[in-house]
């Protein structure tokens, strides 16, 4: 079903998941949505061991988010409780999950968009109307931004290279040697712009206030099922 | 103005700095007839990059008044000319293709100036078809750019600006960074679309890929002269 479905249902399904995701506050919920993200995930072939990569390094901050949501929330049974004062409250804890669902849904939402490649999500939001500028530039930034993540790595293996163990710097140290990566990051970054600029501008970029395309999307009969199912799905979803 | 000469470029001059002295263009004319290759070469900063900004109008007389003298493209002076009209008639390769490439699939990345210049769907299919053919790329059509070798990489931009159909091309070292098997075939190609009656400028370091020129320039301080290339040709210029 990847390259079947039109870029233009699975823009309509990532809407859907995440305003949902928002939307809901309900564990139970979020958890049914998170599901159904899933089950949509598995069907248009997300990678969910890239996605997993890209997120791990986050975990730990999701299982503090988790802790922060307890301790500020007084609300329900005491679970751990120190010195009188309590420190986790069941409530505490299903709030803490429900955010690490939330953000969940909304990294699957994204995942889903990437099962389509860069040139047909543009022409998706093309014919949805969208300006073709701001198609344009949406486009190219998620085009760029493992480039800059990449330039980043590679600063930061290069300050290693000169002999700074950066695991082995005090806090302070670590913010001070993160400054001095952003001059560069920033310079590169707007050097890269600029040549993609002037290439882009080559090429005729804006030439006309029209332009024609060499694909065009149509909606096909499984296009229409996956759009029925999702409607009934989310409706349901609201309506329970 | 003459429209037959593709280019004809007159007293052009521009310096960086308001200061009058150390100006990296003064005073440069040239003409390129049409189906002509006319190389630039000089050392490292010595400005060929900038009088290639300064043609195909990225430096624009409109927005920079540190520009004196007059460009004109097809007997239309430069100055009436938006950047993406000038698209129309000339198209730029620079050095670095990993720049320049946009997409995840070479037929994406060669439509998206014809889609520009509004192109019905039928003739990109087919400048597609040609210019592949061409430069005997076919192979590549569907493979992502990004995992191609630097000349494979070279060969689909100057495909995506073939595909423009435009007279003039701009070459701003492409060679740099292609092996000797894709220097033979780029080299080819120029070769091919000299015969078309396509101008094209050149900016090289390497004499060794002069021969295909008609004329060869040499910029210095800021002067462009003719330059009677007889020397070395495995002899590179930094």
């Amino acid at each position: 079903m990847k390259s079947s479905v039109d870029p233009r249902i699975k823009i309509f399904i990532a809407l859907c998941l995440s305003t949902s995701g928002v939307l809901f506050t309900r564990v139970d919920k979020l958890l049914v949505i998170l599901i159904i993200g899933v089950i949509y995930g598995l069907c248009f072939n997300v990678q969910y061991f890239s996605v997993y990569k890209r997120i791990r390094r986050y975990l730990q901050l999701f299982i503090v988010i988790i802790i922060i949501q307890s301790i500020f929330n007084h609300d329900g049974q005491a679970v751990l409780t120190i010195n009188g004062f309590a420190l986790l409250t069941d409530e505490g804890i299903i709030r803490g999950i429900s955010y690490l669902f939330r953000i969940y849904i909304i990294v699957l939402s994204g995942a889903i968009l990437t099962t389509s490649n860069m040139r047909d999500i543009l022409q998706a939001f093309i014919q949805l109307k969208l300006p073709y500028d701001i198609a344009f530039m949406v486009a190219i930034g998620i085009k760029f931004m493992p480039l800059l993540v990449e330039e980043i790595q590679n600063i930061f293996t290069s300050i290693q290279l000169r002999g700074i163990d950066i695991n082995m710097l005090s806090i302070k140290k670590r913010i001070e040697i993160v400054s001095y990566l952003f001059m560069p990051v920033i310079m590169n970054t707007l050097v890269r712009a600029k040549k993609l600029a002037i290439s882009v501008d080559a090429r005729g970029f804006r030439a006309y206030n029209k332009r024609t395309s060499l694909r065009q999307l149509r909606i096909k009969h499984i296009d229409e099922v996956v759009f029925f199912v999702t409607i009934v799905v989310f409706s349901g979803c609201i309506y329970f | 103005m003459d429209k037959t000469y593709p280019l004809v470029i007159k007293n052009l001059y521009f310096n960086y700095s308001n200061t009058k002295t150390n100006a990296i263009i003064d005073s440069i004319s040239f003409s390129v007839n049409n189906g002509q290759i006319v190389a630039i070469v000089g050392s490292s900063g010595v400005g060929k990059t900038t009088l290639i900004k300064m043609i195909n109008g990225t430096i624009h007389p409109n927005d920079n008044k540190r520009i004196k003298g007059e460009i004109y493209i097809f007997g239309e002076e430069i100055k009436r000319l938006s950047k993406p009209q000038i698209s129309k008639y000339m198209g730029t390769v620079f050095q670095d293709p990993d720049t320049q490439i946009i997409f995840s699939c070479v037929e994406d990345e060669l439509a998206f100036g014809m889609e520009n210049l509004c192109f019905p769907q039928n003739d990109m299919t087919k400048r597609i078809d040609d210019v592949l053919e061409l430069l005997n790329i076919e192979s590549l059509r569907y493979r992502n750019p990004n995992q191609l070798s630097g000349g494979e990489k070279q060969l689909v931009v100057i495909a995506s600006i073939l595909c423009l159909d435009v007279d003039i091309i701009i070459l701003d070292e492409v060679l740099a960074q292609v092996d000797k098997k894709g220097k033979a075939k780029i080299l080819k190609v120029l070769e091919k679309l000299k015969n078309q009656g396509k101008t094209i400028i050149m900016i090289e370091h390497d004499y060794g890929n002069l021969f295909i020129a008609d004329s060869v320039y040499r910029l210095e301080e800021g002067k462009l002269n003719l330059f009677n290339f007889n020397g070395d040709k495995n002899e590179t210029i930094y």
